[in-house]
């Protein structure tokens, strides 16, 4: 309620009373007027206000009408002592000129000071922050969790299931529709838990994903990052291929192995003992300008290459990078060396290994 | 007497014109000096023909006015201001024990800003005859100023401008805790600056603020946010930190920062300031406050409630006897209790 509104009805109680001046009664609060015990209406032409006044007064048909004719000081009085509004004359006192110095009096106070120079604030403040992002997805905790319970369960579970889609971990969950799981990537991808990336590998779009570290302490369970640079589309089949190298036997399976001597990373190396049977791996998503310069580090350096493979998600994309390569100047020499693969075969294989 | 002059004053008389329009008592003056002449009274008469028709038109159909036995039975009121017009020995005016609430509506020029004044000098002799009775005044002075005039005319007058310097801080009054006074402030800000569900939003910004300001204790005594405060930290915490919906953000944003511009020096106090309980009711004084140039009018009308919330909250929480009886008088408040911002406090 109107805290003037709240004063009228708790006057007695509270020794407060409330008088308030009006230039109109049509727009005010029926509460307003109801509370009211005294009235002194004047001079007054809007229809509105004559409706409110000959009802909030119960004048006689057509009193209220007397009103815009009034003349100043003239009012309808209304007390608690008589029921009917009668018409009153207040003393005409003058008021005195308003003095153009006024001199306004003070009164003691601390001034405030900005946050940024409370540092105990501020400390606080950032253990809010911290608290906030993780009471975010703590059960029971209604009036903090973000997060649904479905969202929830696919953060545990994709903390768990490293490098596999989307699909497949909703696979796993249960029957989940795809109005939920649009909803779910929505709400941990606002909440910064999950970052997705779509790859297209040959006919079909993938959804992939890596957990953040947020979302890995959101679900309590300890950090498993992928390993590889960029986004889940780039770092997941570099994953996928890291896996495959182990299942084939290497000794060595590594992601953004640097090329010794010089400043450029492949992004898987398989190998054995003394980089016997060296076998590097460049996976592309959508961006290969970049190739010339890293195949030309890795045949310049001393590493006894076996092979030097270029995977995509599509044949397409593959024949690109191809014609691009050729184009390039000093790229001929090496061009017999390079083989070209989609990344389906790896993918399957990763599947075939997380999935028996 | 000529037939013009004498309708002239008929006229005049019959309605009492006098009373009622100034250039009318300014004629009925020169005919009773006999400075008129016939020409001049017909060319009066014409003028005064439609006003003589309005009043007519507009007759008292009021109920007869009572007697003095009939009204005033007991005795006649303690704060008198005027007389019955169709019975002059009969004061106008209002008895203390009644809730004194009242409403002065009319026009501008109608006569509410005189009526408030006879209250206020009528309230002053009442003091001085009956000092252990003691009635406190609290006027806010909006439109044109004309009643901060009463400081020349009462004395124990504390005179105000939120311009320079009224300094208001949001501490809870005397004997209510910092809870329940939050949720009371974010309430009044949240509906005064039109947010739905933003003042459970500012209400956990305050409980945040009014903790982690003193902590440790300052040397100086409590601190309190301000709206200055409160703007930093809605622009410093990320979304959803004290928002049950991030949308509400921006609105709660820009509420507090027209709060923190809009104010000026007015709110930028962490302790002290006016309270009306200890500085103005508890010390026998009068306070009236100049409002002119406080915009926009939400903002004004939040200042107000804060005062009288935190007036109303402490005589009803912190059980202490109260320190006597206080009126407070609004001039221009038909925006601060509209219907439209009764419907928001709903």
């Amino acid at each position: 309620m109107i805290p003037i509104i709240d004063c009228q009805r708790e006057g007695r109680s509270s020794d407060i009373y409330v008088g308030l001046g009006l230039s109109a009664l049509g727009p005010v609060a029926r509460a307003a007027l109801v509370d009211a015990n005294y009235f002194l209406i004047g001079r007054m032409q809007d229809e509105k206000s004559l409706r409110e006044t000959q009802n909030t007064l119960v004048l006689p048909p057509g009193a209220a009408a007397i009103l815009p004719g009034l003349p100043p000081g003239d009012f309808l009085f209304r007390g608690p002592r008589w029921p009917d509004a009668t018409l009153a004359r207040i003393y005409a006192n003058v008021l005195p000129p308003l003095r153009q110095d006024i001199q306004y009096d003070t009164l003691p106070y601390t001034a405030s000071r900005s946050l940024r120079e409370m540092p105990h604030v501020l400390r606080a403040l950032q253990k809010a922050k911290e608290a906030h992002k993780a009471a975010r997805l703590i059960p029971g905790q209604a009036g903090h969790a973000r997060v649904s319970d479905t969202a929830r369960r696919f953060l545990s579970s994709a903390c768990d299931m490293i490098g596999l889609p989307a699909a497949y971990i909703f696979a796993a969950m249960g029957n989940v529709s795809s109005y939920t799981q649009a909803a779910v990537r929505k709400e941990l991808e606002t909440e910064e838990l999950v970052v997705f990336g779509k790859l297209r590998i040959e006919r079909t779009n993938h959804l992939l994903l890596e957990v953040t570290a947020d979302g890995y302490r959101a679900a309590g369970k300890p950090p498993r990052p992928l390993g590889g640079k960029g986004s889940p589309p780039h770092c997941v089949p570099m994953r996928w291929i890291q896996e495959v190298g182990t299942q084939r036997g290497y000794q060595h399976s590594i992601i953004e192995f640097k090329v010794p001597g010089t400043m450029q990373a492949a992004d898987n190396a398989w190998f054995n003992e003394s980089f016997r049977d060296l076998h590097l791996i460049e996976f592309v998503h959508t961006c290969y300008t970049n190739l010339p310069d890293k195949i030309r580090a890795a045949f310049a350096s001393k590493l006894p290459i076996e092979q030097f493979s270029i995977i995509a998600g599509q044949k397409s994309l593959l024949k690109k990078i191809d014609l691009f390569l050729r184009s390039e100047l000093g790229m001929v020499p090496y061009s017999n060396r390079i083989s070209f693969e989609v990344v389906t075969p790896y993918f399957e294989a990763f599947l075939k290994g997380r999935l028996r | 007497m000529s037939s013009a002059l004498a309708a002239l004053r008929g006229l005049i008389n019959t309605h009492g014109l006098d009373q009622r329009d100034p250039a009318a008592a300014y004629i009925k003056e020169r005919l009773d000096q006999g400075q008129m002449s016939e020409n001049q009274a017909r060319a009066y008469w014409l003028v005064l023909q439609p006003l003589a028709t309005e009043v007519r038109r507009r007759r008292n159909r009021l109920n007869r006015a009572p007697e003095l036995d009939d009204i005033y039975p007991d005795g006649i009121p303690d704060l008198i201001i005027g007389e019955l017009v169709e019975n002059p020995e009969v004061p106008v005016g209002f008895f203390l024990n009644d809730n004194i609430h009242t409403i002065f509506a009319g026009n501008s020029g109608s006569g509410k800003t005189t009526a408030m004044y006879n209250l206020v000098l009528a309230a002053d002799r009442r003091n001085r005859e009956h000092p252990e009775d003691f009635t406190s005044f609290t006027i806010w002075a909006t439109k044109d100023g004309a009643l901060l005039a009463i400081a020349d005319v009462v004395p124990n007058c504390v005179l105000l401008s939120t311009r320079t310097t009224l300094r208001v801080s949001l501490e809870p009054p005397e004997g209510v805790s910092d809870k329940i006074w939050n949720n009371e402030l974010g309430q009044l800000t949240g509906h005064r600056g039109g947010l739905k569900q933003g003042n459970i939003t500012i209400h956990e910004m305050l409980d945040f603020l009014s903790v982690a300001m003193n902590e440790p204790p300052s040397e100086h005594g409590r601190l309190y946010p301000t709206f200055e405060n409160l703007y930093e930290l809605s622009t410093m915490a990320p979304k959803g930190v004290f928002e049950s919906k991030e949308i509400y953000q921006q609105s709660v944003n820009q509420v507090l920062r027209q709060l923190a511009r809009g104010t000026g020096d007015l709110f930028r106090v962490a302790r002290g300031g006016l309270d009306l309980e200890r500085d103005i009711i508890a010390k026998h004084k009068h306070l009236i406050i100049d409002a002119r140039g406080l915009s926009p009018k939400w903002v004004r009308a939040l200042t107000s409630d804060i005062l009288l919330k935190r007036l109303l909250l402490g005589r009803q929480l912190s059980g202490k006897p109260s320190n006597g009886r206080c009126m407070i008088l609004w001039d221009e408040a038909q925006e601060d209790v509209s219907r439209q911002v009764e419907e928001r406090y709903v």
